[in-house]
């Protein structure tokens, strides 16, 4: 190994320790590696930086940026928080029936909304629930911040890691529908189940559910209806995008476009909401892993890979664990850009089933620990806020439990669907 | 350490080492010039195979010795700066961390750092004429420099880290005995 990858591999330890150590934010820990990146790569001439600037995947922006936009148009127009506080009305009392329903609705909610905003929205039902029928809040939100993670592994837009790989991999929304849901639905239900036994004793008794309207906090009722056919629009659109030949980086920066124009809400104000932390953490992870190819480091490990597993389904098995283990500690969108290269240099004729099992393992390994992922720390944080700790070693047993059941699930599913 | 201390110990180790350090030099001279005046000369009653039953051999390898231990006795003295230093620079550096795993983490950033500024600047540095390769030199030279403070700094943490458990472990044991001797009575 020589000087150069040496360094790349020293830039790629260096950002994630950066995040781990909590010395700077995520963005700025991914460009101060891209600034190595760049400083290393153009001085010793490994590429120019006309070359380096192609490494941004600017679809991949186009994507974020404009899902972003249109999810936070919905979120204000109070369209999620009505389907929330029905869906608590539904259960009718029950605590297991509000629990499940919680669970599942988590998890649907999170297939379209970014996870911390999916978050923000059921924690707030949650706890205000559990406050007025004084149950133990933990259970709720510990669960919904799992179950949350397992949503945003359902669809193209679920998780930023699933954009990576999705525009990658040439997989359209209608592909990630055919491919994994089946999966997930079945995931959805076994770890509600897990997590239903898990916290059987502290779920709470049954009691009657204190009269709420829902469309009480509803302030714009048009931009309700404007956006919630516009959701359906946009959802349509991404079902359909790759018949109709429109990249889903167009769909979803269109819709951004006539939803920031039909809201009546200061543009401006919608722009500052955008996730910038996340957008700037992409554009330096690429840098990095664009250096990282170009030296030869991931072509190397993808031959390892092969090498040790000899392709097939060993190989899909190997990726589904590898990744999900590695988001355990690492952000899942770190995971997602490192392994999406290594896919492409593997030279697979069918590449269909190591796709999915880094979708798989990067999102699933997101909420084993308090400190897996985004969602994780803010449920914690949503807990301290109300006045309750929950302590590591509680969610960590919760996670660990169903993240272990999620990718024993998943990696069963992956050899019955690709190998039969 | 605060600063009363530090001087406390400079005024009573630095004479020390001084002084250790001149003992080993005169021993290091006598090692190198004595067995000139005794050369080939054997000492009778010193039953070892030669050339270790000559004189200037035996006169060699103890002056050597003598001027080791003298050394040695420096270096203990002189750690407690060391261990200063590396506290003070790691402390400029921003490194104030008390969890080990937290201040082992941001070592290894900063060594990481120290590195990859040392590989990025060496192409720079070394296309300016004249003093190009005398500042790559200096710049790797202060990295290392660094990389072994920080080094230190982890063995240290890792050191605290065994004796606090080591010493937890010893409670216990004792405790354990102390019990099962009472319970004996």
């Amino acid at each position: 190994m020589d000087t150069v990858s040496t360094s790349f591999i020293m830039i790629y330890l260096l950002t994630l320790l950066l995040i781990a150590t909590e010395l700077v934010p995520m963005s700025v820990a991914a460009l101060i590696g891209a600034l190595f990146a760049l400083w290393i790569g153009t001085g010793y001439g490994i590429f120019g930086y006309e070359e380096a600037l192609g490494f941004i995947d600017i679809r991949l922006i186009g994507l974020l940026i404009g899902t972003m936009i249109v999810m936070e148009v919905a979120y204000r127009s109070g369209l999620f928080r009505l389907m929330a506080l029905y869906i608590i009305r539904l259960a009718g009392g029950d605590s297991y029936k509000l629990f499940i329903i919680l669970c599942i609705a988590s998890a649907a909610v999170s297939m379209f909304l970014s996870d911390s905003t999916a978050l923000l929205l059921i924690a707030a039902a949650a706890t205000t629930i559990s406050r007025i029928m004084d149950y133990d809040p933990i259970p709720y939100i510990v669960s919904t911040s799992i179950m949350i993670n397992l949503g945003g592994t359902s669809t193209l837009i679920g998780s930023v890691g699933n954009m990576i790989i999705g525009l990658s991999a040439g997989l359209s929304f209608a592909d990630f529908i055919s491919y994994l849901t089946p999966c997930e639905l079945v995931l959805w239900v076994l770890t509600t189940l897990t997590l239903c036994w898990f916290y059987r004793r502290r779920l709470g008794e049954k009691k009657p559910v204190p009269e709420f309207d829902p469309w009480e906090g509803i302030e714009d009722k048009r931009l309700l209806f404007w956006s919630a056919f516009l959701l359906l629009g946009f959802l349509g659109l991404f079902t359909l995008h790759d018949r109709l030949n429109i990249p889903p980086e167009s769909v979803a920066l269109g819709c951004a476009i006539i939803a920031l124009a039909i809201s009546r809400i200061d543009s401006a104000e919608i722009f500052r909401s955008i996730d910038w932390d996340t957008i700037f953490f992409l554009i330096g992870f690429f840098f990095i892993v664009g250096g990282l190819e170009k030296t030869g480091i991931l072509k190397d490990v993808a031959h390892m890979l092969i090498g040790i597993t000899g392709g097939g389904i060993f190989l899909s098995t190997a990726m589904l664990w590898a990744s999900g283990l590695i988001s355990t500690i690492v952000s899942n969108i770190a995971v997602a850009l490192t392994f999406t290269p290594i896919i492409r240099d593997l030279g697979l004729s069918n590449p269909l089933p190591v796709w999915s099992a880094l979708i798989f393992g990067s999102n699933l390994g997101g909420a084993a620990t308090p400190i897996s992922g985004v969602v994780t720390v803010m449920a914690i944080g949503a807990l301290k806020k109300e006045g309750f700790k929950v302590s590591l070693a509680e969610f960590t047993k919760a996670g660990l439990l169903t993240t272990f059941t999620q990718l024993l699930f998943a990696n069963i599913y992956i050899i019955v669907r690709f190998s039969l | 350490m605060n600063r009363g201390s530090i001087k406390r110990e400079l005024r009573r180790r630095l004479p020390r080492i001084l002084m250790n350090v001149a003992a080993a030099f005169l021993f290091w001279v006598i090692g190198q010039v004595g067995p000139l005046f005794v050369k080939d000369l054997p000492i009778p009653g010193i039953n070892m195979p030669p050339p270790f039953n000559s004189a200037s051999s035996i006169i060699g390898v103890t002056a050597t010795l003598i001027a080791t231990i003298f050394i040695v006795k420096a270096i203990l003295d002189g750690l407690l700066f060391v261990d200063i230093s590396a506290e003070i620079i790691t402390r400029f550096l921003g490194i104030r961390e008390k969890k080990p795993l937290k201040r082992i983490g941001r070592d290894i950033v900063y060594i990481l750092l120290a590195l990859l500024i040392t590989a990025a600047s060496s192409p720079i540095l070394s296309s300016i004429p004249n003093i190009g390769g005398y500042l790559t030199t200096a710049i790797s030279i202060v990295a290392l420099g660094i990389f072994l403070i920080l080094v230190y700094d982890i063995g240290k943490v890792i050191r605290d880290v065994l004796r606090r458990k080591a010493k937890r472990m010893a409670d216990w044991i004792s405790s354990f005995l102390e019990e099962r001797e009472n319970r004996r009575r």
